[in-house]
């Protein structure tokens, strides 16, 4: 019998003979081949975090995703979005919501960060996750500033907030760290964030 | 690094039905996703309930566009409607996008980011659901508004994607 792989790997070739085998004994293994891969999580302990980053980004994806769900003792502290530790007034976003009974937009020009959960009294809360995926594309090309897609809100029943918005980071370096952070307050427990590289 | 984001399961209709079926959902990712691609017999809100569960423990938030953007809300819903005005009609054009958010965990209640196009009513949509249950989600029941079915050929395929 042909040794079958272990796990998803370019690699290894199976010849027409060791598929029939395989089948015949079922002995099929889960063979995984996306484009789509985990890089880092961070899940939040019994202190809340001021900032979650994620350090190191490989550089051998085409577009990076964040997936997360956020839980805060505050709903009045904006979660802001930075790159490579920049906090000057290089950003810029905007963003269309869903209050409910009213849509909304808002936006910053000249920012110290890209803004996501933004309104005061409707932001995180203890109880509801704020749901994210955000997408951060093209972020290794230097011949580029960096832009910021995402879809993010929370359901209270009864108040709560669906937003899309977009940002921009005007400078041409890959990007290799992402904060998200809260001024103060912090994410609580069991919030999660994920993030996962796209190839091209 | 780990590869992700994998085909759980795939049903394309070959009989007009009212509700569909994902159970035995298993648990081992971070996120769901469910990618609907179709139509309905007549003009119907889309959703779901889980778990099997009818209880009013649903509740979305939408945002929506279609001359101008509008918002609304539906609270202790005892199913969970991805789009207001975004409805599905007849065709096969219209789609929809779910994002359940750590569906296996068993500590916060759930999260559900959607987006819905629909041509037939001439409107793009996104919301934000809650399940207000703290339970993992094992099965997805995808129906409709008003009982009206999915059209032959409409497809649903679900993916889930772990964390490291």
């Amino acid at each position: 019998m042909p040794q079958f792989p272990s796990q998803s790997s370019a690699s290894d070739i199976w010849s027409l003979t060791d598929v029939s085998r395989a089948i015949q004994g079922q002995n099929w293994p889960i063979v995984v081949q996306t484009a789509y891969e985990s890089i880092a999580t961070t899940v939040v302990g019994a202190s809340p975090a001021l900032t979650v980053t994620f350090n190191s980004i490989p550089s051998t994806y085409k577009h990076l995703q964040i997936r997360a769900i956020a839980l805060s003792n505050s709903d009045s502290v904006p979660v802001l979005l930075r790159f490579n530790s920049d906090s000057g007034s290089n950003y810029s976003w905007h963003t269309l919501n869903g209050q409910g009974s009213v849509a909304g937009s808002g936006g910053g020009t000249s920012a110290s960060s890209v803004i996501l959960t933004l309104n005061a009294n409707r932001g995180l809360n203890a109880s509801y996750p704020w749901a994210y995926v955000v997408d951060i594309l093209d972020y290794t090309d230097t011949n580029k500033y960096k832009t910021v897609r995402a879809l993010h809100g929370a359901d209270y029943n009864g108040s709560g907030e669906i937003n899309l918005t977009s940002g921009n980071w005007r400078n041409t370096a890959a990007v290799s760290t992402i904060t998200l952070s809260m001024a103060s307050s912090g994410f609580n427990q069991y919030s999660s964030f994920a993030l996962y590289g796209i190839k091209g | 690094m780990p590869a992700t984001y994998e085909p759980i399961s795939t049903q394309t209709l070959t009989s007009a039905v009212a509700d569909v079926f994902f159970t035995s959902i298993p648990q081992i990712y971070t996120d769901l996703v469910l990618v609907m691609v179709g139509g309905c017999a007549a003009n119907s809100g889309i959703g779901f309930r889980v778990n099997g569960s009818n209880a009013n423990m649903y509740s979305t938030t939408f945002v929506e566009g279609i001359t101008s953007a509008t918002s609304f809300r539906y609270s202790v819903q005892n199913w969970l409607r991805i789009g207001y005005n975004a409805s599905w009609g007849a065709g096969l054009g219209q789609t929809a996008f779910m994002n359940f958010q750590n569906y296996s965990n068993t500590t916060t209640y759930k999260s559900v980011l959607s987006r819905v196009g629909t041509i037939e009513m001439n409107c793009a949509g996104a919301s934000v659901g809650t399940i207000h249950t703290t339970g993992a989600i094992s099965s997805i029941n995808i129906m409709t508004s008003n009982g009206n079915s999915y059209n032959i050929g409409t497809t649903f395929t679900l993916y889930g994607i772990k964390a490291a």
